[in-house]
């Protein structure tokens, strides 16, 4: 506990003011001429114990209602964490801000963002500690920053919102060694952040690490979490899965447009039933192009909708450009804009490892078929045995043939996947027993013949690798023949099976990235994937997009993402850039940059629109051994730490009350009663 | 009556006044030297016939009922109730808590009467109402003990008589005398009782504040003696009540050591051992066949020996 005017604890010896008084009294009382001394002889035999407890309370009553008093007017703080903080004072404090593009969120409508809200409050709560250092480490930079006193974070230009995505490991990694480098002693790491599952990754092994290393820290740490899980407005997200420049001949002559590919999010914990619920809303979205802004409306239902090839003229010699979409403002203003470029031609690479060239070569093919005529697809290759250098560098998809990966390449694809890669393993022409995240392939097996028992009967059509074409066409999965199939085993969803109970195509689940096990390959002696190359071009592509869109592209980038290479290189902000936005972090906030000849819109990733937040189970489940507090920021709280003089002024009222109970002289109704009757 | 000490401090003209046409009557018969209003246990020459009796050698002839031997052939003498005066001794409690009195009269700041005073007057207006009606009157001030431990000293005594200058004297002791000492009023009565060899109406004015058993002996011992005694126990509110609102230090009246106490806890413990005693000495009273009276001092002493009277007075169906 910590007083705002500590001075007033210079009173503390007033407490011995109610002994002083009560030995005064003692001495100072009325004098009574008194014949019934006998009575009063019997009594005070009688009530001698009596009499000392009373006095033993009166005066603990007096200076229980002192204290009170002193420490009330000294206006004591404290908070729900606070309140746990008697274990002793903290050397080292550090704050980890997450700044993750969720986190300017609007706590209350018209109040401050989530991020200025929890900066503030931990400010507050930390303004009388007496820690001797503080330290600040923020999700973009990651890097240490000593603070003088609390009130430096407010002003600190770190503790601004970007559009970038959080590594809560990575920042708790950074702390755990400093207070290992530095030899700290007590410590509290104060974390900032509303729980995001994309910022805090449950998934990661890092965590096991972490709290190891902390629980080994000799004298103790105390994580705090600041969580700010609650919405108090609604949010929608809007984001830009497709911009294409396309150049069309008709009776007309050539046209050139814009295609474009929307897509609306409501946050994926809504407060309000309209807003994912049935009900269906429709938003304006407006569309920025060169300054010339347009409209559209797209409906909302179930949380989601979206704008499919939405089409809209452009220049000729317009050949490549930049825009951005807008949603109207909610209570996340970072996600209601996307950046987009245009004309820039990306670049999608698959890497093929493979066992079987006969596959490679079918698989290269499907990889290399173009959906987009302006993305240019790249396709490298390695047989499984020459895997040791491993580069998955620039590339989106790994098609993967043989036994799982072990080892070095393991490591490879995990953080390959990390990186929101896609990954679609098929089998080895004969079992192997590797394990990879808690998969295996397992025993061959052979179909029937006939179409019963050989085609897939049912697959996964509204989502992933199978899900309709976009005019709402079915992929022709049944025309598949499969005659030799390897089931994948683990934790596993079905995507594509037989009536048989048999598996075609399965995913892992990911914290990010894409986990597939295709049972079959594309060679005649086990399917006719190859023969029927729609379903498995489709299955590629896909792939390919999907991971495309989660790391981002060529003109399209993932905010603190960007290659180093590219920003060394220098760029000049094409977009809109604001007053308080460092020099150093501009990459991490959305826009367009012109870097060589590189146009490139960056915007946040795609887990910060559909990443729910984690709850306070979950957040405690991370490292179940270290010393953790959580606390639900919401709008109603005014701070974390509260000021609770009036819980002592209840006490000095009720020490009040006690005193004046122990001092009420009883009566005597029955000797009133007798007294009538005699005489 | 008008006589000198009717100017007396003690005697209120008012007071006598409201008492004027009361008189004092005894429960049982009474013996005395000279007739009077009262019933007398022994048999003489009256106008009220109480009972024949066969003739022993002896008797007056004079009291032979001729008409009943003239029906019976057999001698009887004829006896009569005899009314004799009433010898009335006054009781005071001459003991140092006798100076409590109840505090000042908030109104016109006098203060008003101890318990002595309160029952010096009770005693001057019970006295002058008996020698009014030709009774004898003495008056007995209960000494205490000077020191704890010490012996008793000798009571005061002033012996029953008819004179109305008798009244004077009782008087004068009592404006005399200043309460002091450990009372012992028990020892008083035993003494009282053992002197006294005629019947004789003993009224009792004091607080009590002794061994209600040891007073409860006493009555017994009056009793036995054939007395009829009254007893007027003084007591003011506050010491019934304890109603006292802050740390007090209680001086001893009769010389013990002062007891500092605090209202709110003593309180309830002072007002159990008063129920405890006043039981007790109800016990004692109603075993000896005591008229108890509680006299608080707060009331004009006139006004409780009017009531007093005038139940005597209807009991004996003289009202």
């Amino acid at each position: 506990m910590s007083f705002l005017q500590s001075w007033i604890l210079l009173g503390l010896p007033f407490l011995g003011l109610p002994v002083v008084i009560h030995l005064i009294h003692k001495r100072r009382h009325r004098v009574v001429e008194w014949g019934a001394m006998m009575f009063l002889l019997q009594g005070a035999q009688m009530s001698r114990g009596m009499q000392r407890l009373r006095h033993f309370l009166l005066l603990l009553f007096r200076t229980l209602a002192v204290a009170g008093l002193i420490i009330g007017l000294g206006r004591p703080l404290a908070g729900g964490w606070l309140g746990g903080m008697g274990g002793g004072r903290p050397d080292t404090v550090f704050v980890l801000l997450d700044r993750s593009a969720s986190m300017n969120e609007l706590v209350h409508a018209g109040g401050a963002t989530k991020l200025a809200t929890g900066v503030s409050r931990i400010a507050e709560a930390l303004e009388n500690s007496e820690a001797s250092r503080l330290v600040c480490v923020d999700s973009v930079s990651l890097e240490i920053t000593e603070l003088g006193e609390a009130s430096d974070l407010l002003s600190l230009p770190l503790a601004q919102e970007t559009a970038a995505i959080a590594d809560l490991p990575a920042m708790l990694e950074v702390a755990t060694e400093y207070l290992q480098r530095n030899q700290a002693g007590r410590a509290e790491i104060w974390i900032c952040s509303d729980g995001q599952s994309s910022d805090w990754r449950p998934e990661d092994g890092r965590w096991k690490l972490l709290q190891e290393a902390i629980v080994a820290m000799p004298a103790g740490v105390r994580v705090n979490v600041l969580n700010f899980t609650e919405s108090e407005g609604e949010d929608y997200s809007i984001r830009v899965e497709r911009a294409e420049r396309v150049t069309t001949r008709d009776a007309n002559g050539v046209r050139t447009e814009l295609v474009l590919d929307l897509r609306l999010r409501a946050a994926p914990e809504p407060i309000e039933e309209g807003a994912s619920g049935s009900t269906p809303v429709s938003l304006p979205v407006a569309i920025d192009l060169g300054g010339a802004r347009s409209i559209v409306q797209i409906e909302l239902a179930n949380g989601e909708g979206e704008l499919k090839g939405h089409r809209m003229p452009l220049d000729k010699a317009n050949g490549e450009g930049w825009g951005f979409v807008e949603l109207p403002t909610d209570a996340n203003a970072a996600d209601n804009r996307f950046y987009f470029t245009f004309g820039t031609g990306d670049i999608q690479e698959t890497l093929i490892v493979w066992e079987d060239s006969s596959v490679r070569d079918v698989l290269r093919f499907a990889a290399e078929a173009p959906s987009s005529e302006s993305t240019e697809y790249i396709v490298r290759d390695h047989p499984i045995t020459e895997t040791g250098d491993l580069d998955l560098v620039g590339a989106s998809l790994l098609l993967w043939q043989g036994a799982l990966p072990q080892d070095a390449d393991a490591l490879a694809v995990e953080h390959f996947l990390e990186r929101g890669g896609n990954v679609i393993f098929l089998p080895p022409a004969e079992g192997a027993q590797h394990v990879f995240e808690g998969c295996s392939w397992g025993s061959p097996v052979e179909l029937e013949e006939g179409e019963e028992s050989s085609s897939p009967t049912s697959w996964r059509s509204e989502d992933d690798l199978l899900r309709n074409g976009e005019d709402g066409t079915p992929l022709t999965v049944k025309e598949l023949r499969v005659r030799q199939l390897t089931p994948a085993q683990g934790d596993l969803t079905r995507l594509a099976g037989f009536a048989s109970g048999e598996t075609l195509l399965s995913r892992a689940p990911t914290s990010r990235g894409g986990l597939y096990f295709l049972s079959t390959l594309p060679s005649p002696a086990f399917s006719n994937l190859a023969i029927q190359g729609v379903v498995l071009v489709a299955m590629v592509q896909r792939g390919l997009e999907a991971a495309a869109l989660a790391q981002g592209s060529r003109g399209q980038q993932n905010a603190g993402n960007l290659d180093p290479l590219l920003s060394a290189a220098g760029y000049e902000m094409q977009s809109e850039v604001q007053e308080e936005w460092l020099l150093s972090e501009q990459l991490f906030h959305s826009g367009v940059i012109q870097s060589g000849e590189n146009l490139i819109a960056i915007n946040r990733a795609l887990d910060e629109d559909r990443s729910r937040g984690l709850d306070e189970g979950s957040l405690a489940e991370l490292m179940p051994e270290v010393e953790m507090s959580l606390v639900t920021g919401s709008a109603k709280e005014t701070g974390l730490v509260e000021e609770i003089w009036r819980i002592f002024l209840m006490l000095m009222l009720l020490a009040l009350l006690g005193e004046a109970l122990l001092c009420i002289t009883e009566s005597s109704p029955a000797l009133h009663a007798k007294k009538g009757a005699e005489a | 009556m008008s006589t000198s000490s009717t100017n007396r401090k003690l005697l209120d003209p008012a007071a006598l006044v409201k008492l004027g046409r009361l008189t004092l009557e005894s429960r049982q018969a009474m013996v005395g030297n000279v007739a009077g209003k009262h019933k007398s246990p022994h048999r003489g020459s009256s106008v009220e016939f109480a009972e024949y009796r066969e003739y022993q050698p002896g008797d007056d002839l004079r009291r032979l009922d001729w008409r009943a031997y003239g029906r019976s052939d057999r001698f009887f003498i004829k006896e009569f109730e005899a009314d004799t005066n009433l010898r009335v001794c006054l009781v005071v409690d001459g003991s140092g808590s006798m100076r409590y009195g109840a505090p000042k009269n908030p109104g016109n700041g006098e203060s008003l009467y101890s318990k002595f005073e309160f029952a010096s007057r009770m005693a001057s207006l019970l006295g002058f109402v008996a020698i009014r009606q030709g009774e004898a009157a003495g008056l007995t001030i209960a000494s205490g003990k000077q020191a704890k431990g010490a012996p008793k000293t000798t009571d005061f005594t002033l012996p029953p008589r008819r004179r109305p200058s008798h009244l004077g004297l009782v008087q004068d002791a009592l404006e005399s005398y200043h309460p002091s000492g450990e009372g012992d009023l028990p020892a008083t009565l035993h003494t009282l009782a053992e002197q006294t060899k005629q019947r004789a109406m003993v009224i009792v004015f004091s607080d009590l504040f002794s061994d209600p058993e040891e007073l409860g002996s006493a009555f017994q011992h009056l009793k036995f003696r054939k007395h009829d005694t009254i007893v007027f126990h003084l007591l003011e509110q506050r010491e019934l009540e304890f109603t006292f609102d802050r740390t007090t230090r209680f001086v001893d009246l009769e010389g013990g050591a002062p007891i500092v106490a605090e209202p709110a806890t003593m309180g309830r413990q002072y007002r159990i051992a008063l129920e405890r005693y006043l039981e007790l000495l109800g016990d004692g009273v109603r075993k000896a066949d005591v008229d108890y009276h509680r006299a608080m001092i707060e009331e004009k002493p006139e006004d409780i020996l009017g009531r007093f009277l005038l139940a005597r007075m209807q009991r004996r169906g003289r009202a």
